[in-house]
């Protein structure tokens, strides 16, 4: 972000100058960094699955068709179909949708949140630092899995209750611990560079100083550790519609994973199969994407992955 | 060094002390308010209507006293080292735990050898044979493990090993002290599969750190002066690699004893994880409220141990 160099250009030249340069930083991209390539490949056709999945879709994910159970590949049913005639494809499709907005949904909320109070923490110090932090510490510490267990098993026993919603927000509030953690030490460590006490003396008052110069300076940290923890909530929304406690009646990987097909996975593997491939390769995608990310806005951290 | 490990404990005890808040409070005032207790879901499968009946079975569970006045009774209780009895089959949790926990900490342990087994060796040979192809096979697997899910893995390997060769999991569970032999062919597969997750990451590291230590002045020393190249290896490059494994297993191990959740499931083994599952089904407060502080305990327990093996492994590491 602030750490590319840019070129200036006359006005009537920005339109294909901005164009050209977005293009040739892309190919630098690709060339730097081949696999985070491969990745951002990857997230940008799962987020185009995941918008575009009405368009994409051949058949509705939730259409039954008796007459065509447990098919195996074929021209009607790319992937084929399950066990009560569900085109597996369109089934996939919509999964990515699922899990997409359960994953963006809660590193979007926790990310804004622990930006505050890692912002606050830092800012205000004292008392108040102490007593963030202390909680922060017992919330790290507590069993995510387990907490979200317990927390979906419940809601799903709820009637009318959003389980997607449901599933979105207690993945953010588990992230917002260790989020708020991360961030403010950074904000600690920029606040103490010499442009923001050069804006302080200036006369910026503190609050000032740190929405207009620090902010700016953590926020390439925030969109990587944003970046990082997708494939986390990615996984998490998997697991818990596998056990069983995810958004009943919608589309999702781990659900077609689940106990609930499993007696047909002799007859048609391919049942097993396809699910299993959308999850790794969607979360491999997002590994590396955020891998290539991080060393490149981040140079402190470079190297640390890549040797 | 004492008085550090006291500071962590009473660390360690605040968290598991403010998880028993959360369910508690989430458990017994959040959930009835937007949907209803165990009462309202136990009397409307079987008895609907009957309003004697849930005041009958509210003050037997004890529903109708204050919240507050609730987890001190089960506070009190706890200190006795009772955890109560479960609302829908009356069993005592304590009994039911005994059985347990030792089966999802079984599966945790030997998940967690397994990984590091694994990792610790191949991280060496990577390092060793860095931009050589085993190299790349073994960075290739780091990234497979860390995004290819374990529990599909586990279906795969169930799916085509009745295929292909006519094998399925036993269905049957053997105890360790019954049947050890059975027990065993039983755990095993389900906790190497929980391993596979955390090897990726422990071998990225492992590597990283022997590249790192092995340009070190002490190994050029250490070679200088004759010492077999088996010696240096393993006495001066693996052990100063392995500080860093120990925090990564720490941050790993919440995520494996949580983990066994997914394989309880799988290969129906009767660990905390499916007890876990089946109560929050049922709205079993008192099991809900045990399963959660037991998982909380172990990893604060295990979280403890790591950081007080540090000294043992790294001296130059003093804690006050």
């Amino acid at each position: 972000m602030t750490a590319l160099p840019t070129t200036v250009t006359a006005p009537h030249q920005r339109e294909r100058g901005r164009l050209e340069t977005s293009l040739r930083a892309t190919g630098r991209f690709a060339r730097q960094q081949p696999i985070g390539f491969v990745g951002g490949l990857l997230v940008l056709g799962f987020v185009i699955l995941a918008i575009f999945a009405p368009l994409i879709a051949p058949y509705d994910p939730d259409a039954i068709d008796l007459r065509a159970r447990l098919e195996g590949p074929s021209a009607a049913h790319l992937l084929g179909t399950d066990q009560v005639g569900h085109d597996v494809l369109s089934r996939l499709i919509y999964g990515a949708r699922l899990s997409l907005i359960i994953a963006f949904g809660a590193v979007l909320i926790s990310s804004t949140l622990a930006t505050a109070f890692g912002l606050l923490s830092a800012y205000l110090g004292g008392w108040v630092d102490t007593v963030m932090q202390r909680f922060v510490d017992a919330l790290i510490a507590m069993p995510d899995l387990v907490i979200l267990i317990t927390f979906a098993g419940i809601v799903r026993r709820i009637e009318g209750a959003n389980m997607i919603m449901a599933l979105l927000f207690a993945l953010a509030f588990l992230r917002i611990a260790p989020a708020t953690r991360l961030i403010r030490s950074v904000v600690l460590e920029v606040r103490s560079r010499p442009f923001i006490e050069a804006a302080e003396a200036a006369g910026a008052n503190s609050m000032r100083a740190m929405l207009q110069h620090v902010l700016p300076n953590v926020f390439p940290l925030i969109l990587i550790s944003a970046t990082v923890a997708l494939p986390g909530a990615i996984l998490a929304e998997a697991s818990l519609s596998f056990l069983g406690l995810g958004p009943a009646g919608e589309s999702s990987w781990g659900q077609m994973l689940s106990v609930d097909g499993r007696d047909y996975f002799r007859r048609q593997p391919g049942l097993a199969i396809w699910p299993g491939v959308a999850i790794a390769l969607s979360v491999f995608g997002f590994n590396m994407f955020g891998d290539s990310l991080r060393d490149i806005l981040d140079p402190r951290l470079r190297g640390s992955s890549r040797r | 060094m004492g008085r550090y490990i006291l500071r962590r404990a009473v660390f360690g005890l605040v968290t598991i002390w403010l998880v028993t808040v959360i369910v508690f409070v989430g458990l017994r005032v959040v959930v009835p308010i937007v949907y209803g207790d165990v009462v309202d879901l136990m009397v409307a499968e079987y008895a609907a209507g009957d309003s004697a009946l849930e005041e009958q079975l509210r003050s037997e569970f004890g529903l109708d006293r204050h919240v507050a006045l609730q987890y001190t009774d089960w506070l009190a209780d706890l200190a006795r080292g009772d955890l109560g009895e479960s609302l829908i089959n009356g069993r005592p949790i304590m009994n039911e735990m005994q059985r347990r926990v030792p089966v999802s900490i079984e599966l945790g342990l030997i998940g967690l050898a397994s990984a590091v087994f694994l990792a610790v060796p191949m991280g060496a040979v990577a390092a060793l044979l860095q931009d050589r192809w085993p190299d790349w096979v073994l960075r290739v697997y780091a990234i497979a493990s860390n995004s290819v899910p374990s529990f599909w893995i586990a279906i795969l390997i169930i799916t085509f090993g009745s295929l292909w060769f006519r094998w399925a999991p036993p269905i049957e569970y053997a105890h360790l002290v019954d049947d050890p032999i059975k027990h065993f062919k039983i755990i095993l597969l389900p906790a190497l599969l929980i391993g596979l997750t955390p090897s990726g990451g422990l071998l990225r590291i492992m590597r990283t750190q022997m590249l790192e230590v092995l340009r070190q002045d002490y190994i050029r020393t250490a070679r200088a002066k004759g010492l077999t190249e088996r010696t240096v290896l393993l006495r001066h490059a693996m052990r100063n690699s392995l500080v860093p494994i120990v925090t990564l297993i720490g941050l790993t191990l919440p995520g494996l004893i949580a983990g066994s959740v997914l394989f309880e499931a799988i290969f129906v083994l009767p660990g905390m994880g499916l007890y876990l599952v089946r109560s929050t089904q049922q709205l079993d407060y008192p099991v809900i409220q045990a399963t959660n502080l037991i998982f909380a305990m172990l990893i604060v327990l295990a979280n403890l141990v790591v950081d007080v093996s540090y000294t043992f492994l790294d001296p130059r590491i003093r804690y006050r």
